[in-house]
């Protein structure tokens, strides 16, 4: 069923055109041409027509209590590639290169999830889902999608600074604000860290059944461990300082993801298999602010499901 | 398709004795335990399974290599064969004289023996008000939502009631970038402009779509909206975005509606 090609009829110019203004402002980071007309008609309207959400009915039902109303869905997204960095595989360190493709991409998607928001005339963002994508026509290359909620926020709730994005459901949400907690925004950060397998740990992993061979005995392999806690402490740290530097109090849900793979490295007379750890962290910056407590959170009460 | 309330095409003799049986009486459902029984102290009554189908031809449509633009005829496809599919379940529910369908899923299914087409297949469970208080769209079709038990359920303590599934689709062509393009980028950090603006336009068209259908519902906004992304076998470069949700309007009743303060439970299983 693959579609055939051919050179295709001349197209429209006006067409044309609308799409090179779409591009350009995709190259300055922002959003295409139909998005934000779409939503700039939305925000002038008011917010008349029926709303979009991705809001399940319990979300939908919780912020309808706080008087939060759904403007529309809203997105950023953004396809990256990532570039090549030399001589990083002789010694451990962070490959920047890898660690900042993943973060620029976030960043764009998410400043385009925030300039849709904006556009719409909205408060606040919730029921942010963010993935991660990858194409076939598209090898080495990173997608971050970010879909979630606009919503318009009663007065008490609204952020002086702006538009707030938050990678929390509906309920998360409304527990916070019932709470007295604001959400401030999101801290995110990826990190990619190198690790060339030291002499000991080649000498373990090669294996061989020969007596006094180091692949014989129980051991922790030290620079391996070691590489999984720079990436995280590098992660962690970005991840403090963006929440520090938003004026949060500190950091909810945050979410963990680690993967490592080996790589190979072979040369003049050598062979060994090194590790490239990946270190994802993402979560919502929080400021308390009493004013907005209720008393809607009682003590919790235990239950048995059967 | 235009709707028929008095249709029962597709229906082969043994659907027919089926919804007779569900007439008389007798239901069916794929409701949980708990979701019939929520659904019922909801005050509705199940009916029975109600199923639509539609086995549909694929056709072709041709592309230009280097320009990211949207297949109209594959995108007309997916949509009428799933609107197909749809009101074939409500036309259905109809016969049994349902207020609407509850939990329906919207399946497709691909064979072997035909590269070109696909199944549609809408199923859910037929329901009706046992008050008789009418639950119908505005239209006066029978409702549909793919709620579970539970967020139907939910959704009525609001004040709220579905009246219909919306969605949008759209298959799109990526470009494929030029040699130019792909040696610019060849060891760099760079955004892909081209691959982003691709897929922000199908996914905005999509979107765009299914909240059109909801306008026209006359529907106050749209629930749990799912956005998929699929390939369909079309190969590299094809994609489908696939925007569906359940259009909400306020219920008659719900001007003086209050929002029940919920309670704050901790499941000790």
């Amino acid at each position: 069923m693959s579609p055939l090609f051919r050179r295709g009829p001349a197209p429209d110019p006006a067409e044309l055109e609308r799409a090179a203004e779409s591009l350009r402002r995709i190259e300055a980071g922002g959003i295409p041409l139909p998005a934000s007309e779409r939503l700039a008609a939305l925000a002038e309207s008011g917010a008349a027509g029926p709303y979009g959400s991705d809001l399940a009915v319990n979300e939908f039902a919780l912020l309808a209590r706080l008087g939060i109303r759904p403007v529309t869905l809203v997105m950023g997204s953004s396809i990256y590639h990532t570039g090549w960095q030399t001589g990083y595989y002789f010694q451990p360190g962070e490959v920047r290169v890898l660690s900042d493709a993943y973060n620029e991409s976030r960043r764009l998607a998410l400043g385009r999830l925030l300039e849709e928001t904006q556009t719409a005339g909205a408060d606040a963002v919730v029921g942010v889902r963010i993935t991660q994508g990858a194409h076939d026509w598209a090898p080495g290359a990173v997608e971050f999608i970010a879909v979630g909620t606009a919503v318009r926020l009663p007065e008490h709730l609204r952020s002086p600074g702006g538009p707030v994005l938050t990678d929390l459901s509906g309920q998360e949400f409304w527990k916070l604000c019932a709470a007295g907690l604001r959400p401030v925004g999101i801290a995110a950060h990826t990190s990619v860290h190198y690790v060339p397998a030291t002499w000991q740990t080649q000498m373990t992993q090669r294996g061989g059944m020969f007596a006094g061979s180091a692949s014989w005995t129980n051991q922790e392999l030290t620079d391996f461990t070691r590489g999984v806690y720079a990436a995280r402490a590098t992660a962690m740290r970005y991840l403090q300082d963006a929440a520090h530097a938003a004026g949060g109090d500190g950091v909810v849900g945050v979410k963990l993801a680690q993967h490592s793979r080996g790589y190979r490295v072979s040369g003049m007379g050598y062979e060994r298999d090194d590790m490239i750890v990946t270190f994802d962290v993402i979560g919502t910056v929080i400021r308390e602010d009493p004013s907005l407590e209720t008393d809607e959170l009682p003590g919790a009460l235990s239950v048995l499901s059967l | 398709m235009a709707y028929d309330p008095t249709s029962t095409e597709g229906l082969p003799q043994a659907g027919r004795a089926r919804l007779e049986q569900n007439r008389a009486g007798l239901f069916t459902s794929d409701l949980s335990v708990n979701e019939f029984l929520l659904v019922r102290q909801a005050g509705f009554q199940p009916l029975g399974l109600v199923i639509g189908s539609s086995i549909y031809h694929i056709g072709i449509q041709l592309a230009s290599y280097r320009q990211n633009q949207e297949l109209t005829v594959l995108s007309q496809a997916m949509y009428e064969a799933r609107e197909l599919a749809m009101t074939r379940m409500e036309e259905e529910a109809e016969q049994l004289g349902a207020d609407g369908v509850v939990g329906v899923r919207l399946d497709i299914g691909r064979y072997e023996w035909g590269e070109n087409m696909a199944e549609f297949i809408a199923v859910g469970t037929a329901v009706k008000h046992r008050g008789g208080v009418l639950h119908r769209a505005p239209s006066g079709r029978p409702f549909t939502s793919d709620l579970t038990g539970q967020e139907f359920w939910t959704l009525l303590q609001t004040g709220h009631r579905p009246v219909g599934m919306v969605m949008g689709s759209c298959v799109y062509h990526v470009a494929h970038q030029t040699m130019r393009q792909s040696l610019r980028n060849t060891g760099q950090n760079v955004e892909l402009p081209n691959f982003t603006q691709a897929l922000y336009d199908a996914r905005e068209l999509a979107m765009e779509r299914m909240q059109a259908e909801a306008l026209e519902a006359k529907a106050e906004g749209i629930v749990g909206v799912d956005i998929h992304e699929r390939s369909h076998g079309w190969g590299s470069h094809v994609i489908e975005f696939f925007a569906i949700g359940t259009a909400i309007i306020p219920a008659e009743d719900s001007q003086d509606h209050v929002i029940p303060a919920p309670q704050v439970v901790l499941d000790l299983a």
